[in-house]
């Protein structure tokens, strides 16, 4: 049998699969009751929106302005994927103010979706536009976790990126593993690479499958599994608390994570 | 929007006469789409990522109907979307929050074939997406190039180094099977 073959013979089980299982009355059913809920949604956006307008107008009238002058007003951002919520401002095509404790710039290069998306109570993530399954996670005031599946703080790691570091590359999951020094933003830091040891436990639930866990803040968590693998930049962040910047790719080809460099070179802390 | 769409709109004779409803259309065009998306997307998302095209050429109809073939463009929407990480993502973790409360899959495809789609998804994007349409759809190089908005050439290439790379990824699949 040759490729054709095959993929004809898999392409008539996939229609056959797909006939037998589609109830196209109950989906059209849901597709008309979502398009009712959106439109529904957008009016009460629009009306929401409206009052918030109305009101600035009505304070900002009352009050001397308090902008200070010469420095671009941020505008906020719908909660759409382009601004990735009411946590993150665009002041300019491309770059994204995301409050965390330690306010963070970002400047997506052209690899990049021209987005990011919150994660937890601390966190960001982008996406590479490349790559299926490649991005980098920023995790302020990240808590260095137990190899267990409790996702609870591990006391042996210290409190400074430093020691957070040593204690990443001697996790007893990991092969292979390097911290070099690195410089990002003016703050000096650690960058960990390391292979997941193969056969080690992964105890940690996480969305996509359990992994061999990391870092974590309430809503992200960062960990190795045998599909999911990364480096760690750690710095000391003023007001951020350790952060970890996590470079991961879900792709069999690792070398993919150079790919995420440039991203995390333009990386800015307020 | 990809270029050829808005030259579609703009080049298509309005005929209301040939205008189906959108209704029909679903109809006529989802277990296709949900094929399509399960290929490209995998099956635990594919209904999700073919709902999201379809409301889409929903929200578009008036647009929509009138092009010479509305099922190109709902077959190119979907492509997009099934290979678009982000949007994956978050489909993908829709799915799962609900697969608890929903009736039990299909039966899944035979072990060869999984490993046949589960190899297309490991392509470049572009490669995959005409391996996708030239299999579940049995569209020839012209008909793609008119889905993807892309020139033949281009389409041949790319349906040229995707079965090559199958070829050889699947290589003992394929001794098996012979």
């Amino acid at each position: 049998m040759n490729v054709d073959e095959l993929g004809r013979a898999a392409a008539a089980e996939a229609r056959r699969a797909a006939a037998d299982a589609v109830d196209s009355v109950r989906m059209l059913d849901q597709l008309h009751r979502r398009s009712r809920n959106r439109t529904a949604g957008a009016i009460a956006a629009a009306a929401a929106i409206l009052v918030a307008i109305v009101v600035s107008a009505v304070v900002l009238h009352d009050k001397p302005s308090t902008r200070v002058a010469g420095r671009p007003p941020l505008v906020t951002s719908p909660p759409a994927q382009g601004c990735g919520g009411p946590l993150v401002h665009c002041p300019n095509p491309g770059t994204f103010v995301v409050s965390l404790p330690a306010a963070l710039t970002v400047t997506t290069p052209a690899n990049f979706e021209q987005g990011v998306k919150p994660c937890g109570t601390a966190g960001v993530e982008a996406f590479r536009n490349d790559s299926d399954g490649t991005g980098v996670t920023v995790i302020e005031r990240a808590v260095p976790v137990r190899y267990d599946r409790s996702w609870s703080r591990d006391p042996a790691a210290g409190t400074t990126a430093a020691s957070m570091a040593q204690w990443l590359a001697a996790r007893p999951f990991l092969i292979r593993t390097s911290v070099k020094p690195v410089t990002l933003d003016g703050i000096s830091g650690w960058q960990v690479s390391a292979d997941l040891k193969p056969g080690a436990r992964v105890p940690a639930p996480k969305g996509f499958g359990p992994v061999a866990p990391t870092f974590a803040i309430e809503g992200c968590t960062a960990g190795y599994r045998s599909n999911l693998s990364g480096n760690y930049t750690l710095l000391d962040v003023p007001g951020g608390g350790v952060t970890v910047i996590w470079s991961w790719t879900i792709e069999p080809n690792h070398s993919l994570i150079a790919g995420n460099q440039a991203f995390i070179a333009a990386l800015r802390f307020a | 929007m990809p270029s050829d769409e808005r030259k579609g709109s703009a080049s298509t004779v309005f005929d209301l006469s040939r205008v189906e409803t959108f209704d029909a259309f679903y109809r006529r065009e989802l277990a296709g789409l949900v094929a399509f998306a399960s290929v490209l997307a995998g099956p635990a998302c594919a209904e999700d990522v073919a709902q999201d095209a379809m409301l889409s050429a929903y929200r578009h109809w008036q647009t929509v109907s009138r092009l010479q073939v509305p099922s190109a463009w709902v077959r190119r929407v979907c492509a997009n979307r099934a290979v678009s990480t982000l949007r994956r993502r978050g489909v993908e973790a829709r799915a799962l929050v609900r697969l608890g409360s929903r009736r039990p899959d299909a039966e899944p495809l035979v072990p060869e074939h999984q490993a046949f789609w589960a190899e297309v998804r490991r392509l470049p994007r572009r490669q995959a997406q005409v391996i996708a349409l030239h299999y579940v759809y049995d569209l020839g190089v012209a008909e793609i190039a008119t889905t993807l908005a892309c020139a033949e050439g281009t389409v041949k290439a790319h349906l040229s180094r995707g079965r090559a790379t199958l070829s050889v990824r699947l290589g003992e699949t394929l001794a098996e099977q012979a």
